[in-house]
């Protein structure tokens, strides 16, 4: 299996990499052992939230420098704040074409809603998701809002209670259909990819629809779980056809169906442009030689190699098996590239479970182009994208997506330059 | 505690639901307070010697045996393992703590280590078992009245009645013992209760069953097809006949890793004097499985905020100080398939959720 | 430590951690409301029947074992294998006089071709299905492929002397469709080979290759599956052909790994052909 690029891992990152060499015309292979994690996102994209020393962050664009300085091991100081700001630029445009909408840009981060009702900072949300530019500041006083009965992933009460703070008023609705009765006869538990397929059919948005339109009166705007249609991506406009006023989506506990079709979108994309994407193998091998990746195996593909010029590691962070902690190391298990992180197992982690963790900056080590290294050398022609980065902390910074997005757009500028030469 | 002179009529105490201060009256008090009874007597003027003794458990994440395993030896570490509910457990150690510090004390990777090591030599299997986490209690070992050094310690129940020994009337104190003899503990100590009284009845437990095991209720949990009825069967006995699953919300599963369904949380709300996140974790196992409250502390603090039984706000500071407690019994064993469940944990509330943002 | 270095369990089911990425592509689950699902059926239910064997579900029959929740479990947890063993472990139900049909499609197969015209005749009648449907739950809205009288075997016997006039050979693993179902597809594959210079054996006793789709590629299963393949080796290496041909991709490729033949699909066989003129 010959390939111009081997891009190991099809997640958020793999697949951004995967794309944007492929529409620069480099013939690539992504080899994804499972569905990846954007499944349980917020459905909301992250550049940079807050700076490691707490200060909240506005302005992206106007904080890479600061960060530069601040953390020079950030995967954003190894890009370099230009590069940061250039990419992070394109982005939205990157995720336009591969049909996933979003507002937002990198010069002033918006706030989207969270399933608890609090407002919380973001760079891009995927359109109809509630959002305010300032914090808080929402322009209706009276807002229904309506759950699905017996989907327990969802939270009016909380919505309310952070509403009420703000001087919204809100009320709560249960939406009931003959349909849920059966299904929760069902031993399964109902979690929003249940629910979201009962959207899918057209009789069952009649009934929700007229449910709705029975119970606002007096309100300005509605508020629906994202839940809207799993197969079809469409049952939230007929919906506001048939409501007369707005309706917004406020994300659930995952999966996220937000980020189940954005997943979706950026695969359908990346086969579109011509790409092989390998879902249900898992890279086990690779054979290295004088600094160099030649090829790899997978499970699947046997004794027929995977042979490149060029491969990315973009395998995600503890989460996706990227990277695995032993109770004495914390490694990569794929090609036992060099990985960063305390010997000492008990500074892993804190006390409280809120403060910051440093085992989540852990993950792999490369040089400053973000070429893997084996042993202190660099494997040149592997580079490293994505979660599994050392270097920074995704929950806390609030970067996760950004890296992500940003490093696997600067790797398949790489990349192509090396085919240019 | 109190006092009348030599003699103990009662006890003021704080109501942690409200707040309020209150007294309580009676003609004899039981001290039955574990560790803590050191400082109850203490109260009262008496002194009885305990010897904190903490013994650590790890938890794995599934049952690797389906009876009890002893190693044939004198009694040391990792000595047991023990089959429970969808989990087996290996203990225990036991390390001598100072008083000041039963309340806040840690699980040092050491006692993990020794766990583990001698786990595995009972069952090589522990050595490449997922661990779901690992917890402590501290014993109350009590030191012998007859020796002045204080340092040996009595096996067993202790039984004292402070009048005969202190002088001090109506007040006794049964401790030490083991979980596995807490029912003759409750014997002795009602039956010593009843002679102060003077009252020539005889305690009944052994006699009695406990509160929902009043009918054999193996037929009904064979027959039942779906597990989430069967698991609470399991759990409650009889008492699971009382919990409602007439519609779609209280048939919803709020905790999958255990099978504990809304009808049996709003059960348990209503009838077994849960107050917290914690104490519906004790009375339902929620919380309990492989994902450690990942989801279900969640779902358990929206329905707590629902039909007024609390306020949202304080529901959300619920749910903060169980993933916080959860946190503390997965950090000493944090690697592999835990570390990534804890990831994950952190990701959907902090980053999905916003939990703990600075401001707001 | 040594110790708790890898988690390893059955089917890496202590891998899971709930994400339920499979419900999203479990095809049954979508349609059918009796099922569990896969985190029930296989994971979480795993844990509960290893706490009671009752808690196994009889429900569990309805996965079909396509395996799309493993390809899309991010924990690489073997859902459809957990779920296949627990149904051998602890389902109490013995396989019915239907299943015993259905999976034995040799011997159905002789039977039926032998008295084909009546067969084909009464599996057809709607009052036959209807009965069928009741009797051994057959869904009576299937047709069934009609069985020819004359197997694909028998026929080959009548030509067999004249494939030794070719130089090179072909041994044709042919399965069971074709020599109870389709004989002329077999028959038309001799001929598109005779055309191309290249004849055609069989081997003497067609027996399962033992891969059966990924069981023969899972550790435990090895042993088993080559040792159910074994008859089929011994056959292929004694025939005197130089490759053999058989349109089912996981029988090409264990008969390959398992004897010194090479094992294409006709289809490639012919277009090589047709390359070289």
């Amino acid at each position: 299996m010959k390939y111009d690029t081997v891009i190991i891992g099809g997640g958020l990152s793999g697949l951004a990499c995967g794309i944007s060499l492929e529409e620069k015309g480099i013939k690539c292979a992504i080899i994804s052992l499972g569905q990846s994690a954007i499944h349980f996102s917020s459905g909301s994209f992250d550049l940079l939230n807050m700076l490691p020393d707490g200060t909240p962050v506005t302005s992206p664009s106007e904080s890479f420098a600061e960060l530069e300085k601040m953390k020079p091991e950030h995967p954003y100081s190894i890009l370099g704040h230009e590069n940061c700001i250039r990419l992070s630029e394109t982005a939205p445009d990157f995720l336009s074409r591969a049909g996933l909408k979003v507002t937002g840009n990198n010069r002033a981060n918006h706030y989207r809603m969270t399933p608890m009702g609090k407002m919380k900072s973001t760079w891009l949300s995927i359109e109809n998701y509630l959002t305010s530019d300032k914090m808080g500041s929402l322009e209706w006083k009276n807002i229904a809002i309506f759950n699905i009965e017996g989907f327990l992933d969802f939270y009016p009460e909380f919505i309310k209670h952070e509403f009420a703070k703000k001087g919204i008023k809100c009320t709560c609705h249960e939406l009931s259909l003959p349909e849920f009765q059966e299904r929760r006869n069902n031993p399964s538990e109902m979690r929003s990819v249940n629910i979201a397929r009962i959207f899918d059919k057209d009789e069952n948005i009649e009934t929700i629809a007229g449910e709705i339109c029975r119970n606002i009166s007096g309100c300005e705007a509605v508020l629906l779980p994202a839940v809207t249609g799993l197969s079809s991506h469409d049952a939230l406009d007929k919906i506001r056809k048939k409501v007369p006023l707005p309706v917004y989506l406020v994300p659930t506990l995952p999966p996220s169906i937000p980020g189940i079709h954005a997943q979706q979108a950026l695969q359908k994309r990346f086969r579109e442009l011509g790409g092989d994407y390998y879902l249900g193998d898992t890279v086990v091998s690779g054979k290295l030689q004088d600094g160099r990746l030649l090829e790899v195996r997978t499970v699947n593909h046997g004794e027929v190699p995977f042979i490149a010029g060029n491969f990315v590691m973009s395998t995600g962070s503890f989460f996706s098996k990227g990277i695995i902690a032993s109770p004495d190391r914390i490694y990569e298990p794929v090609l036992g590239i060099d990985t960063v992180y305390d010997k000492n197992r008990s500074e892993w982690y804190d006390k409280d479970f809120f403060a910051e963790h440093k085992y989540q900056s852990y993950g792999i080590r490369t040089d400053r182009e973000l070429h893997a290294m084996k042993d202190g050398g660099i494997i040149s022609n592997l580079y490293v994208t994505g979660a599994g980065l050392y270097g920074f902390n995704p929950i806390k910074e609030g970067c996760g997506a950004g890296v992500s997005i940003l490093t696997a757009l600067r790797t398949a500028e790489m990349i192509s330059k090396n085919y240019e030469l | 505690m109190l006092r009348e002179q030599d003699r103990i009529t009662g006890v003021k105490a704080i109501d942690h639901i409200t707040g309020e201060e209150k007294e309580y009256h009676a003609e004899i008090v039981i001290n039955a307070g574990g560790i803590w009874g050191h400082g109850i007597a203490a109260k009262a003027g008496i002194e009885v010697k305990m010897l904190p003794a903490k013994g650590s458990l790890l938890i794995f994440g599934h049952r690797v045996n389906n009876i009890v395993l002893n190693r044939c030896r004198k009694p040391s570490d990792a000595d047991i393992l023990v089959p429970g509910d969808t989990i087996s457990l290996i203990g225990t150690t036991s390390d001598k703590i100072p008083y000041d510090r039963i309340d806040n004390f840690e699980i040092n990777p050491e006692e993990v280590d020794i766990l583990l090591r001698e786990g595995e030599k009972l069952a090589p299997k522990l050595a490449y078992t997922r661990i779901l986490r690992a917890y402590a209690g501290v014993r109350p070992l009590v030191a012998s009245d007859n020796d002045p050094t204080g340092r040996t310690v009595s096996r067993g129940i202790v039984l004292l009645d402070h009048a005969e020994r202190d002088g001090m009337n109506g007040f006794i104190i049964i401790t030490g013992g083991k979980l596995m003899t807490y029912r003759l503990m409750a014997e002795w100590a009602t039956d010593l209760a009843c002679k102060k009284l003077g009252m020539d009845r005889k305690c009944k437990t052994a006699s009695l069953p406990l509160p929902g095991s009043e009918d054999n209720m193996e037929d009904e949990i064979r027959n039942e097809k779906s597990a989430r009825k069967k698991s609470a069967i399991l759990r409650h006995g009889n008492m699971a006949r009382m919990i409602n699953e007439g519609n779609v919300t209280e048939k919803s599963l709020v905790c999958e890793c255990e099978e504990v369904s809304v009808g049996e949380i709003n059960y348990a709300l209503d009838n077994l004097d849960v107050n917290s996140l914690v104490d519906l974790r004790r009375r339902t196992r929620v919380g309990m499985g492989t994902c450690q409250g990942e989801l279900c502390a969640c779902r358990a603090a929206g329905l707590m905020s629902r039909n007024d039984r609390m306020c949202a706000g304080k529901a959300k500071a619920e749910l903060s100080a169980f993933l916080r407690e959860r946190w503390k019994g997965m950090a000493p064993i944090a690697w592999g398939d835990t570390l990534r469940e804890s990831e994950y944990t952190s990701w959907i509330y902090e980053s999905v959720c916003g939990i703990n943002e600075k401001k707001n | 430590m040594n110790s708790q270095q890898n988690s390893v369990s059955e089917n890496n089911f202590e891998q899971y951690i709930k994400c339920t990425i499979c419900t999203v592509y479990c095809p049954v689950a979508a349609v059918n409301p009796l099922y569990p699902g896969p985190k029930q059926a296989g994971p979480d239910g795993e844990r509960l029947r290893l706490k009671r064997k009752d808690f196994y579900d009889e429900a569990l029959k309805y996965c079909l074992n396509c395996k799309r929740c493993e390809v899309a479990c991010p924990s690489n947890v073997r859902i459809g294998d957990i779920i296949q063993s627990a149904k051998i472990r602890y389902s109490k139900k013995k396989p019915s006089l239907r299943d015993i049909m259905l999976a034995n499609t040799d011997i159905v197969g002789r039977a039926a071709s032998a008295f084909a015209p009546v067969v084909n005749g009464t599996l057809s009648l709607k009052p036959v299905k209807t009965i069928m449907d009741t009797v051994i739950s057959v869904d009576k809205r299937r047709s069934f492929p009609k069985y020819a009288s004359h197997t694909f075997e028998s026929m080959y016997r009548k030509i067999k002397d004249s494939q030794d006039t070719y130089n090179e050979k072909v041994a044709f693993f042919h399965g069971c469709n074709v020599n109870y179902n389709a004989p002329e597809l077999g028959m038309a594959l001799v001929r598109i080979m005779n055309s191309l210079g290249i004849g055609v054996e069989l081997l003497e006793k067609e027996k399962c290759c033992g891969i059966a789709g990924t069981y023969g590629f899972k550790k435990e299963y090895y042993e088993a599956s080559q040792a159910i393949g074994e008859s089929l080796f011994k056959q292929i290496e004694a025939s005197g052909a130089d490759i053999v041909a058989t349109d089912c991709e996981t029988c090409k490729w264990q008969i390959e790994m398992s004897t010194s033949k090479k094992c294409e699909h006709p289809l490639s066989i012919i277009a090589e052909y047709l390359d070289f003129q």
